[in-house]
């Protein structure tokens, strides 16, 4: 094995691949470019969606919040969790990446596909949301788009894959099992191939019938699309948890509590990812009520319990290393004097809260089908969303960077006093965004809506609680901190990255 | 769980697993509340 192909990281000892750092940098990259463009299009739909402001007119709010929702939900998540699943196979076994060239084809699939994306939706081609729900029908190259940067997806996942294979087979690896993080990188890219799999059954006939070769039904459409969205936010569930144990570990030293439970809560995702993607088409007349009740009252708790051990096991883990340290008195000693200063810590802690308290509990509670008919297509839904899927995934991949910048990127983060705030801002920002929008939604405001005032001059008037209007406001100064904290992050690995003094 | 003689390891988070206890009774309960004011039996 040609060793030049290795260096040794003087903080970790860990042997890092070089063609496998590469990879890591180019793909973190575009999910930062990506986290930017999706964060400017957030800017422009919340100030359009907070009354006081209204700022877009309604073609550009549609075209935007398309935008956002792509680039946010499908290009920055899944590029960091592409460079998270080559650190987790090379990196941390101190392995040879599988295949880096094939890895470079794969992330050429993804930048073509995302180009080819924001062209058509830039150019108002593809004003259809990231669900694209037909009859809504976008330009033919809108759906290649997508598909190419799934394909791209799918080959990083069988990279991640070969890696673990050949870390087992050269030995570089000897233990009896990989570390947790790799395991539960590991079901999510099982989550993440059975996802991409959905998501070519459904995509592909989309291209067809958006070329004129086939038809659609609309229900028939939303039943196998959401067999890719559902199990697509498990991916990043799995990927979050993933980096919770990272973080917990680099930041004070914790060991898993138990180890056997952790990785069963991991294979309980994979072996239930598909059970609660129902909980998407409750108002469709697909399924029965019945069927309705007992899966969403019933059979989603399997999944959730994993979340839920995780969710336990994470901050439990973190109490035992503390109290380790001496932080022993009280119920809450190792709470108060735990390294608060460093923002992966509170990105981690904050991300912990975000997901479990907010994200979580309305998750299940939303998804019940009696209430679900009390919130579907209400900003309660939107609320839910964004305290899982950013209060909690993108605030731990934002901790995790910074620990990434100077062991990947090999720079001292730049402008620390800086970062220290940035997970501040952006978890209390999004709290009161998530809030805003759950309290804002529990009046009836609904989501993807332009103009909640006039109705865009409709002669229905409707006349909303006043109540309404201080929800709307709370959800609109916490969009302006989220994307303070947004920014102090993009501006603090930018920097970093270009010009943050050189490690040895 | 580091030592079996000393119980659970991890008060503190015991603690707050039973706030999160609570925090989810009390908000799925209002939930069905709010649904049984919209649909009310006649
Ligand atoms: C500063 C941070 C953010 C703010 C202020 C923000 C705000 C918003 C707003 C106002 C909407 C429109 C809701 C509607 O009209 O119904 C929205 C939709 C959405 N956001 Fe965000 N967001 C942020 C970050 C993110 C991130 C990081 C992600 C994903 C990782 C994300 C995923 C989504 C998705 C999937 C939608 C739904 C789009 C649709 O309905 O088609 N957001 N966001
Ligand atoms: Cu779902």
């Amino acid at each position: 094995m040609a060793d030049q192909d290795f260096r040794t990281c003087p903080t970790t000892g860990l042997k890092v691949h070089l063609p496998a750092e590469n990879l890591i940098k180019a793909n973190a990259v575009a999910a930062v470019v990506l986290l930017l463009i999706g964060g400017i299009a957030a800017l422009g739909v919340a100030l359009t969606r907070w009354p006081a402001v209204h700022l877009l007119p309604a073609d550009w709010f549609y075209r935007m919040l398309t935008l956002h929702g792509l680039a946010m939900l499908i290009a920055w998540i899944i590029f960091f969790e592409i460079a998270g699943l080559y650190l987790g196979a090379s990196v941390l076994l101190s392995a040879r990446l599988a295949a880096p060239k094939v890895g470079w084809l794969a992330f050429v699939l993804m930048v073509v596909g995302v180009l080819l994306i924001a062209a058509m939706v830039l150019t108002g081609q593809a004003d259809v949301l990231f669900t694209s729900y037909p009859p809504l029908q976008a330009h033919p190259l809108y759906y290649l788009g997508v598909i190419l940067f799934a394909v791209g997806a799918l080959i990083g996942c069988f990279i991640f894959f070969a890696t673990l294979y050949k870390a087992r087979k050269e030995g570089t690896y000897p233990h009896q099992s990989f570390p947790l993080v790799t395991f539960g990188l590991a079901c999510a890219a099982m989550i993440a191939v059975v996802t991409l799999l959905h998501g070519a059954a459904i995509y592909i006939p989309t291209l067809l019938w958006s070329l004129g070769l086939m038809g659609m039904d609309p229900s028939a459409y939303r039943l196998v699309f959401w067999g890719l969205g559902h199990p697509s936010q498990q991916i990043n569930v799995a990927a979050m948890i993933s980096v919770w144990y990272l973080l917990g570990t680099l930041t004070v030293g914790m060991k898993p509590i138990n180890q056997k439970l952790c990785r069963t809560a991991f294979v309980l995702y994979v072996l239930f990812i598909n059970v609660a993607s129902e909980h998407h088409i409750l108002v469709d007349p697909v399924f029965s009520n019945a069927h309705k009740i007992w899966n969403t009252g019933y059979v989603m708790h399997l999944a959730v319990l994993a979340s839920m051990i995780h969710a336990l096991a994470v901050p439990a883990g973190i109490e035992v290393a503390l109290r380790k340290k001496g932080y022993t008195s009280g119920l809450f000693e190792w709470l108060k004097k735990a390294p608060w200063s460093n923002p992966a810590f509170s990105a981690l802690m904050l991300s912990i809260f975000g997901f479990g308290f907010m994200g979580g509990i309305t998750g299940v509670t939303f998804g019940t089908e009696q209430v679900n008919i009390t919130a579907h297509n209400t900003w309660r839904i939107t609320g839910h969303f964004h305290a899982t899927v950013v209060f909690g995934t993108t605030l731990a991949f934002m901790g995790v960077t910074y620990y990434v910048l100077p062991l990947i990127f090999r720079r001292e983060v730049l402008g620390m006093s800086w970062a220290k705030l940035q997970p501040w801002f952006f978890g209390i920002g999004m709290m009161l965004v998530s809030g805003g929008m759950m309290l804002a939604g529990a009046y009836g405001i609904p989501r993807r809506h332009w103009d909640i005032v006039n109705f865009g001059g409709s002669p229905f008037a409707f006349t909303w609680d006043p109540t309404v209007f201080m929800w709307l406001g709370v959800f609109g100064i916490g969009a302006l901190l989220a994307a303070v904290g947004g920014a102090i992050y993009i501006l603090v690995t930018v920097g970093t990255i270009l010009f943050g003094k050189k490690l040895a | 769980m580091s030592d079996n003689n000393e119980g659970f390891g991890a008060p503190g988070t015991f603690a707050l697993a039973v706030v999160f206890l609570i925090t989810f009774m009390v908000i799925y309960f209002l939930n069905f509340k709010y649904l049984s004011g919209l649909w009310e039996l006649r």
